[in-house]
């Protein structure tokens, strides 16, 4: 994919989510309280036998994390490629912290010193970057970490035993279930695995958009079940116009790819979702720097 | 007096009024050019050099954009960062830029990295306590034939910033509309004025007093005078308070010396009376 079209695919329609992301964003697609816990349990793990204060990064603006480490009394930078991102996110943060480094550049040119953070933090990153560019991010954030440094991310990948539904069936599945705040983003993550097409690796939802077309009547979705309407339309005010791109792999094939720079230290299947096997998607994991 | 220096409202409010500023308080188009001579001197065959600025002045940043140098910004104010995209000329380059929200003293960035570090007036906005660090920090950031080139200023004496003082508001009085340079130079000499030796800074909450002081060495009726006043702090307010780390020449070159060498030090066409445009290289 030409640079101009990866970026115009994979990071500019984070410029629009920004605005939508206090309404209608929930976990998985955000860290949990749950998740919150993980990240708090394991940066601290990171920083023990520190003499010094703590030097974190948060790969992203997600105000959890930041709030996370504030509390841990760390040195906080943010990185992120979308200022709008980063203005939109330091608004939702509960602990303002006016000492936070905040940088605006890319991921894969990070502007840091070698080995000086302790803990990198993460939220669905990796299926941030494209593809062909995976291998150089994780080396980017192994080159910044200290070298027993932590890399503690949320990931979303695609189970092993992952089996391929059409559309319809996932929507007649979700209409059966009692309805929560995380339902409707929990549903678009299943929605998500559908459409993944493992010969390229790629998630790209404007095909579930076009799978979704006969549902679209008048500027909105309109489904037989009143509920799985209500989902739609709250992916749809997320997602809106649905030409986003992510990039992923089966559970083994990342393994693989992190295991390369990393040890991956645990990986834990949180309780943010109704059906386990979107919970195994967005798996929370625990990296730390191979030597 | 850190927080004071430091404090960040100072400097989100400055992006407001920083259109209304005119030289020598921010660079002028022949300060720029010395700028741009020094550093033509150092980047003279690279296609994409490594630039480091200090600050959000849309003038550096439009220097090192038309070099289409790689641009880290670094300033303790993200809001002056994203206002000064507005008074730069390159605004595209600007949203190429790396941007960075952090202390200058402890701003973890790569070492061994930049070929040139731009920034202007600077070096006043440094703590006395942190001095040492930042230019020990500095050095390190640069290649090792990197170079620093940044405007400073320095208190010279009492006699020759009273001098000064009085030179600049009779010639401010001697004019019907005087010229927005005429208040800039006015405001720095205030400042530099209300230097305190104990403490060796200056801020600008001794305008009214100092102004008032030395427009007494002229007969002028107190309507002008007020009016001269009004028009100065209605575009550089005394409020909020901030602080200057006022070093003299030899302190200044003195900290200098220990981590740069002095190439160049050249008055700044703006003001040659106080500040100097220096081509600093790593030692």
């Amino acid at each position: 994919m030409p640079k101009k079209k990866q970026e115009k695919r994979f990071i500019a329609p984070w410029k629009a989510y920004a605005a939508r992301w206090q309404k209608y964003c929930t976990p998985p697609g955000r860290p949990s309280k749950q998740a919150m816990a993980m990240y708090r349990k394991f940066a601290k793990q990171s920083f023990s036998n520190l003499k010094r204060k703590p030097r974190t990064l948060v790969l992203g603006a997600t105000p959890e994390a930041r709030d996370v480490l504030v509390g841990l009394k760390a040195e906080v930078s943010i990185i992120d490629f979308n200022m709008e991102m980063i203005l939109a996110m330091t608004e939702l943060v509960k602990k303002k912290n006016p000492n936070e480094i905040i940088v605006k550049a890319n991921w894969l040119n990070m502007p840091f010193p070698p080995n000086y953070y302790d803990a990198v933090l993460g939220d669905l990153v990796l299926c941030n970057v494209p593809g062909p560019l995976q291998a150089r991010f994780l080396k980017e954030v192994k080159r910044v970490l200290k070298p027993k440094g932590y890399f503690i991310t949320k990931m979303h990948v695609i189970p092993n035993d992952w089996q391929f539904k059409p559309i319809d069936w996932v929507l007649d599945k979700y209409a059966k279930i009692p309805v929560c705040k995380n339902t409707a983003i929990e549903l678009f993550g299943f929605l998500h695995n559908t459409i993944y097409q493992p010969k390229i690796h790629i998630m790209d939802i404007s095909l579930i958009r076009k799978g979704l077309t006969k549902y679209w009547k008048k500027g909105k979705y309109k489904h037989p079940s009143a509920k799985i309407s209500k989902l739609l339309n709250h992916i749809w005010e997320m997602f809106k116009p649905m030409d986003k791109t992510w990039c992923t792999g089966y559970e083994k094939e990342i393994s693989k790819q992190v295991s390369q720079y990393f040890k991956i230290r645990k990986k834990i299947v949180l309780n943010d979702c109704y059906f386990r096997e979107i919970d195994e998607s967005f798996p929370f994991w625990v990296c730390q720097v191979k030597k | 007096m850190t927080k004071q220096i430091h404090g960040t409202k100072y400097w989100t409010d400055l992006a407001q009024w920083w259109r209304k500023v005119a030289p020598p308080v921010r660079p002028s188009k022949s300060d720029i050019k010395i700028y741009e001579r020094f550093l033509k001197k150092v980047i003279k065959n690279k296609k994409q050099p490594k630039i480091l600025i200090l600050g959000a002045t849309p003038e550096m940043r439009d220097l090192a954009a038309k070099y289409r140098a790689e641009t880290t910004v670094c300033d303790i104010s993200l809001e002056m960062i994203i206002a000064m995209i507005q008074l730069m000329t390159h605004k595209k380059a600007g949203q190429k830029e790396v941007w960075v929200k952090a202390s200058w003293v402890t701003v973890p960035l790569k070492h061994n990295y930049y070929d040139v570090i731009l920034a202007d007036g600077v070096i006043c906005n440094i703590p006395w306590s942190e001095v040492n660090q930042w230019w020990k920090h500095l050095n390190q950031l640069l290649k090792p034939k990197g170079v620093f080139i940044t405007r400073a200023f320095c208190f010279t004496s009492r006699n020759e910033i009273d001098k000064s003082l009085n030179n600049l508001i009779k010639k401010i009085l001697k004019k019907r509309n005087p010229l927005a340079t005429d208040f800039g130079q006015l405001k720095i000499t205030l400042e530099i004025a209300s230097y305190n030796s104990k403490t060796r800074t200056g801020s600008n909450a001794k305008y009214r007093e100092l102004f008032f002081k030395h427009i007494e060495n002229f007969s002028v009726f107190q309507t002008k005078a007020n009016k001269i006043y009004r028009q100065l702090v209605k575009i550089y307010p005394p409020k909020p308070v901030k602080v200057w780390r006022i070093p003299t020449r030899a302190q200044r070159e003195k900290e200098i010396k220990k981590y740069f060498k002095i190439i160049f030090g050249i008055p700044s066409p703006s003001f040659p009376t106080i500040p100097t445009i220096y081509l600093l290289k790593k030692k």
